[in-house]
């Protein structure tokens, strides 16, 4: 230690109270100067355009942060608008083909019969015969002709009772190894016996039931078996003798049933020939109609049940009762109606449909009588098109039906146009109005920039982008600046190897080519289907690390300067620690340099990631940046349609980084005490 | 407690409060403004700057020079109202310490201050023309001041390392002020002349030297080459701000020797700006002792070496120890050169002074006296002190500007 | 140029208590980098070759123009840079030899002030930090005792306490060279190193950092090494003197010896260039021509000879050694070699 104690003597010296007086005219306490803040304050609000910066900044971040809180839409609102578009109402035809409403659950009816029915009905109503039997192995229906357009499906208990053919047909094929036959159209019985006689007999032809049969070899120990029919086999003995002849005349006439003696058989066609059959126990099963009811009265719910009911009950005209209700069906005027007890009609049954195009059956009568007459009119004219005046309900602003106070239905008159198709149907268009997304709308009251393609409010979406974009240039900056000190400093203050090692990381960081990594990472992250917060977080991780290299140079530099200054060497020689030095005189020294590396980086940061969210490398849409929003308007097309969108952006994102530029630079002006403005 | 209270608000009213700023800020703006303006009037107007000499035989006269510098912490008044005259073929050594004013007085002189802050706000500084015409520099219009810079008034500066262009050749350099201000010259003529001046101050290189660039010159040969550059075109007035300051010992004996031999062989005048005594003994005939931005003595060297009369120059000269002269302790004057801001109105001295008489505090408590009138001591001694009220004749207060009434 | 070179009453001086430093042959050369493969080209030789001892409680000057070395010889002796060659015993121990830890520890005794006031404070640091974060690094005084510690310091170097929490840039440079002072003083030194302390200051600023330095040495017997190229401040504070040029020291004598009687002609041309503020005062300068040579490539022989007036054969082949020409007076010329010495050298030269 020192020779002497200091404090020892001070203490002493103080003790006696010889204290040093003040010199008037002493400047450091008469004269006032200007606070170290307040010079590079009033350095930096005398640079108009710094000042013209900050304000701008401060604009922006109000916008982008509070603007938000205030702003009525969020970034991810979809708005929708209601648009008057004319809109294919309905569609008039004549309905030519026949609807199944089933009356008997209990009977189950084969697909095969029902799809048979609208050809098998065209070909009564062709051939003027009232029933046809439609007979297989397992069941058999009787279709019956109440009118042209009805036609009621019943299920019979059918028996054959004679057929009518000529020349040979195959009916089927004799297996000797499975001793058994394979028809190919009805089977016969006792039909294997008979051959199995003839066989023994080593014949090739015998008689069965008054039809000769003949057989000839097929592969293997099959025959096949063919029938040599001429004329008509009967197979009931009890059949009047006028039988075998009108039967006869049925076939040749192919109607499809004939009556002998007061009772009626049916005509089928075979593989042979014709059938006759008898049909007994008749069960409804199901009415066939063309005919669509058209409700008048709104109040009576037509089901499928009241439908069937009515159509069984056209042909007698007899009232009947439905659901505890009693209904009536009556021909007035060509006019099929459906009536309830009282006599209101509740529906006309009618081969002219018109319907909704949406499906639902909101056309009231008048209108589909108006338009069936019309078309009527079309149709002997042969005009095209035709126009109709006509309320129809009335939409509100959203689309829905309008109501008044009691609840009914409001209309309003519009214009229909009846055009007629190609394929015989009329398309009545109107106009109507329809509730969609809004898209790319331009500024109104409501969106002052407008919209974009996905019907998101732009500046919602420009001031929560704002928000990302801003944060990204201050969380990248700050990283930049972290690692940059680090590594600057370490490199500054140690100087040699590590300076050497540092450095030379810092070459590598500078040749790596930012762009193809980003381009890398964000394909890479595409197909892991990132979410979007954990890729923005990631995207500024990457930028901060990409971008240390010149905030570390830059500190090298100073620290390198700042070290051979004259207080750093006073420092180590005070004997001062290392970290002591580092962090209480290099650092605050580097300050300054730092803010302005800062301000500057944050403006090109900013620019970085609306670059590469418009290249759609960084922050994915929906969530909102600056990047992302001018990347939505991304074409050529959409760049030249939909100003609004990109400009209003494009400018903040100028105004921005222009504003950080001036800032940085004011501030660099204001802290350098050289410099002269 | 009430003690560290007081500290706090001592420590606060150090600072100057944002109303403070803001009002310097405002004034500043104004004043600057409008003097600019003044300035820009009187370009048109010649009477405004014509006028002549009180003694023909001075090169310049500063009457009551006031320069202010307009900044944030206040006005600085670095000059204020400095009365001296430089006579024809003599040299004239403006001694003071930093922040006396010395430089700024200089540069009012030379037009080159950093407007708009600084400003010359009052006085006049008559330059003679030579043909009884003078201009007062205050009011001269830029392009007339071109015709009088590097032509009639030079300027050797302090750093010569940095007041030679370092990518021009030394030739060109002193080529560059012949040529600007003798079109009529030849190149040939120009190139003797400046080989004529390379070997006047003492480089022996000559036509070596011509080609070379700055950087191959040691420190004192770059001052040659700078006062080479400054005679070139033979002017009236050769200001030497600091010449030796930058320079070591034996370069500094060099130049001084230099400049000494110039000083009889030209027809100029020096002004011999310079904080260091020993310097001004060995060049100058007169002496103007400047504090705190006023003149406070001057006279011949004679005078103001042999008879002091100051108490400031008095204890200037004795604070710097002389090599032979053996003392147990330098005097020393307490205290500082003040930074002229809101001085008092009393002799800026008096709080150093050792001196004092009853008159430099006839009114109490720093209300203070007037500050002190020029007054004459002998007929070439002026003394701006108290202590001579009686003896001398008084001469007169310096007149200054109020920063306030240039609004008015 | 080695041992030779040494004053022979150096020999074991590092053991005389009395002695607080002593530098022995200290050399200090800065390597000439090629650009491309970092090659050493040659040396700026600084300082070549410094030897003297100070004792305790005296004041040795160090002068010489600038580009000299002295400078550099201050930085290298506080180990602020490490050396070429040579040993600096402070208090007995050889500081190249010490650990950094211990030299961390040795620091508090040995102190620097430097010539730029402006660039030796640290800008963001109030001044009572700046002054006291050395002193509770080494735990000079108990902690409750620190800020008072600090402002008697303070008082001691002739700032108010008040001070304390201003800033560096508030201060005129007088008062800035007093924070410095204040700094070294407060860590309890035996030993500062004053780099041109009052070059950059006032003249009337000059004499109260002089006066207070002298002053500190009178109350606490602190031992400084001055260096300044002000000839005239240097004899006011200096007990002993050492002229140096180009790296190498030409005289070293006390004080009063070495201004009354200068004998190496580069002491008596500097000696008389001062200038003297008094108009009647006639100059016989001795003006050297020419400048100083650069310490890359220095002349051969003795390195002054190409500026001295009394330059001999001998002086530009032959390097002349550090001699005692008087008792106490050192002096490194051939104008005080032997005669006969000088009269076989010529001999030589004639014969080759």
């Amino acid at each position: 230690m020192a020779s002497y104690n200091l404090n020892e003597i001070l203490k002493a010296k103080a003790a006696t109270g010889n204290k040093t007086e003040e010199i008037g005219l002493d400047d450091v306490s008469r004269v006032k100067v200007l606070s170290p803040g307040r010079q590079v304050f009033k350095r930096f609000i005398r640079n108009r355009l710094a000042v013209f910066g900050s304000g701008l900044l401060i604009l922006m971040f109000v916008f982008s942060f509070l603007g938000p809180i205030f702003y009525p839409y969020g970034q991810k609102e979809i708005f929708y608008k209601y648009d008057t578009q004319n809109v294919n109402y309905a569609l008039a035809k004549e309905i030519t083909s026949y609807t199944g409403y089933l009356i008997d659950s209990d009977i189950s009816v084969p697909r095969t019969v029902t799809t048979s029915i609208n050809s098998l009905a065209k070909k009564l109503i062709a051939s003027d015969d009232d029933a046809a039997l439609i007979a297989d192995d397992s069941s058999a229906f009787l279709l019956t002709r109440i009118s042209d357009d009805v036609f009621m499906l019943s299920s019979v208990r059918a028996e054959r009772i004679a057929s009518v053919g000529s020349g040979r047909a195959m009916i089927g094929v004799y297996d000797m190894l499975t001793d058994s036959i394979t028809f190919s159209g009805n089977s016969i019985d006792g039909l294997l016996d008979a051959i199995k006689e003839d066989f023994n007999r080593s014949g090739g032809e015998f008689t069965f039931d008054g039809v000769t049969y003949s057989y000839e070899k097929a592969a293997g120990k099959s025959y096949n078996i063919y029938s040599e029919m001429d004329g008509v086999a009967l197979y009931d003995n009890t059949l009047p003798a006028s039988f075998a002849g009108a039967f006869e005349k049925a076939a040749e006439n192919k109607t499809y049933s004939f009556a002998v003696s007061g009772r009626t058989y049916y005509v089928v066609e075979s593989q042979s020939g014709y059938d006759a059959y008898s049909a007994s126990g008749e069960k409804n099963a199901m009415v066939f109609t063309k005919l669509t009811f058209n409700a008048i009265s709104s109040d009576v719910n037509i089901n499928d049940s009241l439908k069937a009911d009515a159509l069984c009950h056209i042909a007698d005209g007899a009232s009947f009762e439905n659901d505890g209700t009693t209904y009536s069906v009556s021909d007035s005027e060509g006019l099929l109606l459906l009536k309830d007890a009282e006599g209101n009609e509740i529906a006309e049954l009618s081969v002219f449909s018109v319907r909704r195009y949406t499906g639902e059956d909101s056309i009231d009568y008048e209108l589909k009588k108006e338009i069936e007459e019309l078309v009527l009119v079309m149709e002997e004219t042969g005009v095209k098109t035709e126009t109709l005046v006509h309320d129809i309900p009335l939409q509100d602003g959203n689309g829905q039906y309008a109501y008044d106070e009691e609840g009914n239905l409001q209309y309003s008159e519009a214009e229909l146009v009846i055009t007629k198709r190609d394929t015989g149907e009329y398309q009545i268009n109107c106009d109507q109005i329809i509730y969609l997304i809004d898209m790319f709308s331009p500024s109104s009251k409501e969106h002052i920039l407008g919209t974009d393609g996905d019907g998101f409010d732009v500046l919602a979406r420009v001031m929560y982008g704002g928000r990302v974009s801003l944060l990204v240039g201050f969380v990248v900056v700050f990283l930049e600046i972290f690692i940059g000190v680090i590594m600057g400093g370490l490199a500054g203050y140690y100087g040699g190897w590590v300076d050497n090692l540092i450095m030379r990381l810092v070459d590598i960081f500078y040749c790596l080519p930012s762009l193809p990594i980003m381009i890398i990472l964000g394909a890479m992250m595409d197909s892991l289907r990132m979410d979007t917060y954990v890729r923005l977080m990631i995207m500024m991780a990457t930028l901060g690390i990409l971008g240390w290299a010149g905030v570390a140079r830059m500190v090298r530099g100073q620290i390198l300067s700042l070290r051979e200054q004259e207080f750093m060497v006073a420092a180590e020689a005070t004997g001062i620690r290392v970290k002591d030095r580092i962090f209480r005189h290099l650092i605050p020294n580097v300050m300054p340099q730092l803010i302005v590396i800062a301000t500057m980086g944050m403006g090109s940061v900013i620019l970085t990631e609306s670059t590469l969210s418009f290249l759609g490398l960084g922050v994915k849409h929906p969530l909102a940046t600056w990047g992302t929003i001018i990347n939505s308007v991304s074409s050529a097309t959409a760049m030249a349609h939909y100003q609004h969108i990109w400009i209003p952006v494009g400018l903040l994102i100028c105004l921005t980084v222009i504003a950080f530029n001036f800032v940085g630079d004011g501030l660099r002006d204001a802290y350098d005490p050289k410099s002269k403005r | 407690m009430a003690d560290n209270k007081e500290k706090k608000e001592e420590k606060k009213s150090s600072y100057i409060s944002a109303k403070e700023s803001r009002k310097i800020t405002k004034f500043n703006r104004k004043v600057t403004k409008r003097l600019e303006a003044d300035r820009a009037n009187a370009k048109k107007d010649p009477s405004l700057y014509k006028t002549h000499m009180k003694d023909d035989k001075n090169v310049v006269e500063f009457d009551n020079v006031c320069t202010y510098f307009f900044t944030d912490v206040g006005v600085v008044k670095a000059v204020d109202g400095i009365t001296f005259n430089i006579p024809k073929c003599s040299t004239v050594g403006v001694v003071g310490e930093s922040g006396c004013g010395k430089s700024v007085t200089s540069l009012s002189l030379m037009q080159l201050l950093q407007r708009p802050s600084g400003q010359t706000v009052g006085g006049e500084i008559r330059f003679n023309l030579g043909d009884g015409n003078a201009y007062n520099i205050v009011n001269t219009p830029t392009s007339k001041m071109q015709e009088i810079r590097g032509n009639k008034v030079s300027m050797i500066f302090q750093e010569p390392m940095t007041s030679l262009n370092p990518v021009f050749k030394i030739g060109m350099q002193v080529n560059e002020v012949l040529e600007l201000h003798h079109p009529e010259m030849s190149k040939e003529e120009i190139r003797n002349r400046t080989l004529e001046m390379l070997e006047m101050v003492g480089i022996a290189n000559k036509e070596g030297v011509y080609e070379m660039y700055p950087h191959e010159l040691s420190g004192g040969m770059r001052q040659r080459v700078m006062i080479a550059i400054a005679l070139a075109c033979s002017p009236e007035l050769i200001i030497a701000d600091e010449p030796t300051t930058a320079l070591d010992v034996t370069i500094q004996a060099q130049i001084l020797d230099l400049l000494s031999e110039l000083k009889d062989k030209i027809n100029s005048s020096i002004m011999l700006i310079t904080h260091d005594l020993g310097v001004v003994a060995s060049m100058a005939d007169y002496v103007v002792v400047m504090y705190a931005g006023r003149v406070i003595e001057k006279g011949t060297a004679d005078d103001i070496f042999h008879h002091p009369a100051h108490p400031y120059t008095i204890g200037l000269m004795k604070s710097k120890p002389v090599v032979g002269k053996k003392v147990d302790e330098l005097y020393n004057i307490e205290g500082n050169v003040p930074n002229p801001v809101d001085m008092p109105d009393y002799c800026y001295f008096r709080d150093r002074c050792e001196m004092q008489c009853e008159r430099c505090k006839a009114k109490k408590d720093g209300a203070g006296a007037d500050y002190p009138p020029e007054i004459k001591i002998s007929d070439t001694h002026f003394v701006s002190c108290y202590r001579f009220f009686d003896e001398g004749e008084v001469l007169g207060y310096p007149k200054t500007v109020n920063a306030e009434e240039l609004l008015k | 140029m080695s041992e030779e070179m040494t004053p022979v009453s150096l020999e074991g001086a590092e053991k005389d208590s009395e002695n607080l430093l002593v530098v022995k042959n200290l050399k200090k050369y800065f390597p000439i980098k090629s650009s491309f493969f970092k090659m050493t080209v040659g040396n700026v030789k600084a300082v070549d070759g410094v030897s003297f001892a100070i004792k305790k409680g005296t004041t040795m000057g160090l002068v010489g123009e600038s580009g000299c070395g002295k400078s550099t010889t201050g930085r290298t002796i506080l180990r602020l840079q490490e050396k070429t060659e040579g040993e600096v015993y402070f208090d007995g121990q050889d500081i190249f030899k010490l650990s950094k830890e211990e030299l961390r520890k040795l620091r508090p005794r040995i102190q620097i002030i430097f010539q730029d006031p402006y660039s030796s404070l640290s800008p963001r640091l109030p001044v009572g930090e700046i002054i006291a974060e050395a002193v509770r690094e080494h735990g000079i005084v108990p902690k409750e005792e620190l800020d008072d510690y600090v402002t008697r310091v303070m008082e001691a170097c002739g700032l108010q306490e008040w001070h304390k929490n201003r800033y560096p840039h508030e201060f005129s440079g007088g008062q800035r060279q007093r924070i410095c002072i204040a700094r070294a003083l407060a860590l309890n030194p035996d030993f500062i190193l004053c780099d041109e302390p009052v070059s950059a200051l006032d003249v009337s600023i000059q004499a109260q950092i002089i006066n207070l330095l002298r002053d500190l040495q009178k109350q606490f017997g602190l031992t400084y090494l001055f260096i300044s190229h002000d000839l005239s401040v240097v004899e006011h504070i200096s007990d002993t003197v050492g002229v140096m040029y180009l790296g190498n020291m030409v005289e070293y004598a006390e004080t009063d010896k070495i201004y009354s009687k200068p004998l190496h002609p580069y002491t008596v041309a500097l000696f008389s260039a001062i200038p003297v503020p008094d108009p009647d005062y006639k100059m016989n300068r001795i003006v050297l021509q020419g400048n100083i040579p650069s310490p890359a490539n220095p002349p051969e022989g003795c390195k002054f000879h190409t500026r001295c007036e009394k330059c001999m054969e001998i002086c530009k082949s032959m390097a002349p050694e550090m001699r005692e020409v008087e008792p106490g007076h050192f002096c490194a010329c051939h104008l005080y070699d032997d005669p006969e010495e000088l009269k076989k050298f010529g001999k030589e030269s004639e014969s080759r």
